[in-house]
């Protein structure tokens, strides 16, 4: 094997090796320019609609390091400002969420509506007749668009979110669709630092290989609980979406309260969900109704989104604070209208799996850290292996769930792609 | 250890000091991973909460918690601890739990009201964080012994931060 160190990617497929260099995850000079290239760029996910579904409702945000204040407006609409005065600078909201007919600025009392517009200017003839506050209203981000709901940003100019989803776009459909009342973001937020790069967290949920070793005793869990175990994951499918999106799409031991019955739980919570199950058929056609309520999705939206559709439905972004760190946030979108009983089986669903204090999310973590700990062995030993599945690719065979990294190695090749670099020394 | 506080009122059958000595004993046995011991604190109809940071007084069934655990759940997290495949907490934390301004709000049908502030010094793989915030309990006594019915636990923290994860009970 040739290897050269100076390399972001040893890609050498006659080789059958696929190898990321470990510095990727720990040098401060390539966050510096996947900042600037990716965070900078790309479009990243803000919020959901659903969030914040009144006039005047709101909610702070930090993404890409940038504060921001994501809400509704007077006509309805959703807005993402760059929360700062466009007086002194200061964050003009400090509130984490509420509703608000007007942000007043503690520092200099200047006031703004809900609409981004400025109103109030203490000592307002002191900035001389030129001053108008109709050109200090409150400052948009460069780029937003939504899809289905989702609210997407970008720190620079673009019109194109349907074409940079690209094949994403239908599993966003599919989600919005699992439900006739709608899916909306429920109250309450799991938000945990990690002490790994942010790549790790969409690395780990495109690789399916860690499932079995990671999380064997969430299986023991569904099995203690009376859960059909026969057989652990049936009817794969991973896809390439394009621009650096995945998704992975199978059948899995664990019921759905999105519509597949679990042993384990009451033949009356059972038979609410066997109604959903026939509602998505009847509204949806057999086979996308059959596949929505019995399959789970993974879906990585590059860089900063994920929505796991699994044993409850979790929207992920990390926000990467430095080269060895990153904020999650995480919520949970539900069914508009799911009675009590049904929402407790969904929350008991999410909650043994998902999140910082599930049986399995944690597990997760500790990999991620445990990863980025050994990652600092990379000026001896520089290589993470991605190459599993390529000789079976090569030969033309198929790959079955875990014998195959082939959407990991799109993840880096669309990262590195968007980076413009191929070599440590072209950094400046 | 010796001075008695004066005789608790008429209307507070319940003495601070019976609590704090059934917290103080809760966090020794956490402290010290006996889970088996620790698991006997509960009644079998006893729930284990902590809402998600963002959401201290939201519904545990129509919001997101970070823990919303009945008996079942709460017994297979205790055994978790000790799965050689519970990653998380493989190996243990080494954790020092400081248990403090205990207070008991009452008692009605049997069910006693408590709140305390807690801190939990945390470290794992050489590095320490710490987890703040105030239990909102409901006990009970079962055959004169005292158990959970409700433990349920808020963090005063702003997300976990680098704290990182509920792994631990908390």
């Amino acid at each position: 094997m040739k290897s050269d160190r100076n390399q972001l990617i040893l890609d050498q497929p006659d080789d059958h090796q696929y190898l990321v260099n470990k510095r990727a995850f720990a040098d401060a000079d390539l966050f510096e320019r996947e900042f600037s290239r990716i965070y900078d760029k790309l479009w990243l996910y803000v919020g959901h609609e659903t969030e914040i579904p009144e006039p005047g409702d709101f909610v702070t945000r930090t993404i890409a390091h940038r504060p921001l204040l994501f809400v509704r407006g007077s006509d309805g609409e959703v807005t993402v400002y760059l929360n700062s005065c466009t007086h002194n600078g200061s964050v003009v909201c400090r509130e984490p969420t509420g509703n608000r007919e007007f942000f007043p600025c503690a520092y200099h009392g200047w006031v703004f509506d809900r609409d981004g517009a400025l109103k109030e200017v203490p000592g307002e003839t002191a900035f001389g007749p030129q001053f108008s506050k109709a050109d200090n209203g409150l400052s948009v981000v460069p780029s937003q668009a939504s899809y289905q709901g989702f609210v997407f940003i970008s720190f620079a100019e673009r019109d194109d979110l349907p074409d940079y989803l690209a094949g994403a776009k239908e599993y966003l459909d599919i989600l919005s669709a699992s439900s006739a009342a709608g899916m909306k973001v429920i109250p309450g937020t799991h938000e945990y630092g990690t002490r790994a790069n942010w790549k790790m967290l969409p690395v780990n949920v495109i690789d399916g290989n860690h499932f079995l070793p990671t999380h064997v005793t969430y299986l023991q869990y569904l099995q203690e609980r009376g859960s059909e175990m026969g057989h652990p994951i049936r009817d794969f499918h991973e896809t390439v979406l394009g621009n650096g999106h995945t998704v992975f799409e199978y059948e899995a031991p664990w019921g759905r309260p999105q519509g597949k019955p679990d042993a384990s739980w009451s033949e009356e919570v059972n038979a609410q969900i066997e109604a959903r199950r026939a509602e998505l058929i009847e509204r949806l056609g057999p086979d996308l109704g059959d596949r929505l309520a019995r399959k789970n999705r993974n879906l990585v939206i590059f860089p900063n989104l994920i929505i796991n559709d699994i044993m409850g439905v979790t929207i992920r972004v990390a926000e990467p604070v430095s080269v060895d760190f990153m904020e999650v946030t995480a919520w949970q979108i539900a069914p508009a209208d799911d009675p009590p009983e049904l929402a407790q089986v969904r929350n008991e669903q999410f909650l043994t799996f998902l999140g910082p204090g599930g049986f399995a999310t944690p597990d997760d973590i500790e990999g991620m850290e445990a990863s980025q700990r050994g990652f600092a062995t990379y000026r001896e030993m520089p290589w993470v292996n991605y190459s599993k599945g390529i000789a079976a690719e090569i030969a033309g065979g198929l790959t079955s769930p875990g014998e195959s990294d082939f959407m990991t190695r799109a993840f880096f090749n669309a990262w590195q792609d968007y980076l413009g670099i191929t070599h440590f020394s072209e950094l400046p | 250890m010796n001075s008695q506080p004066s005789s608790p009122p008429a209307d507070q059958p319940v003495q601070s000091s019976e609590v704090e000595t059934f917290l103080a004993t809760e966090a020794w046995l956490l402290d010290t991973w006996q889970l088996d011991r620790w698991i006997e604190l509960f009644d079998p109809r006893a729930r284990y909460q902590v809402p998600s940071t963002d959401g201290h007084h939201l519904d545990s069934v129509t919001s997101l918690y970070l823990v919303d655990d009945d008996y079942r759940q709460l017994c297979f997290r205790a055994k978790r601890f000790n799965l050689p495949q519970g990653h998380a907490e493989q190996p243990h934390s080494m954790t020092q739990r400081l248990v403090t301004n205990v207070l008991v709000h009452g008692e009605q049908d049997g069910v006693i009201d408590v709140t305390a502030g807690f801190s939990i010094h945390r470290s794992r793989h050489g590095t320490a964080t710490q987890y703040v915030g105030r239990y909102e309990h409901q006990l009970i006594r079962v055959d004169g012994e005292m158990k959970f019915l409700n433990r349920k636990s808020l963090l005063v923290m702003p997300g976990l931060g680098a704290a990182g994860t509920v792994s631990i009970i908390v």
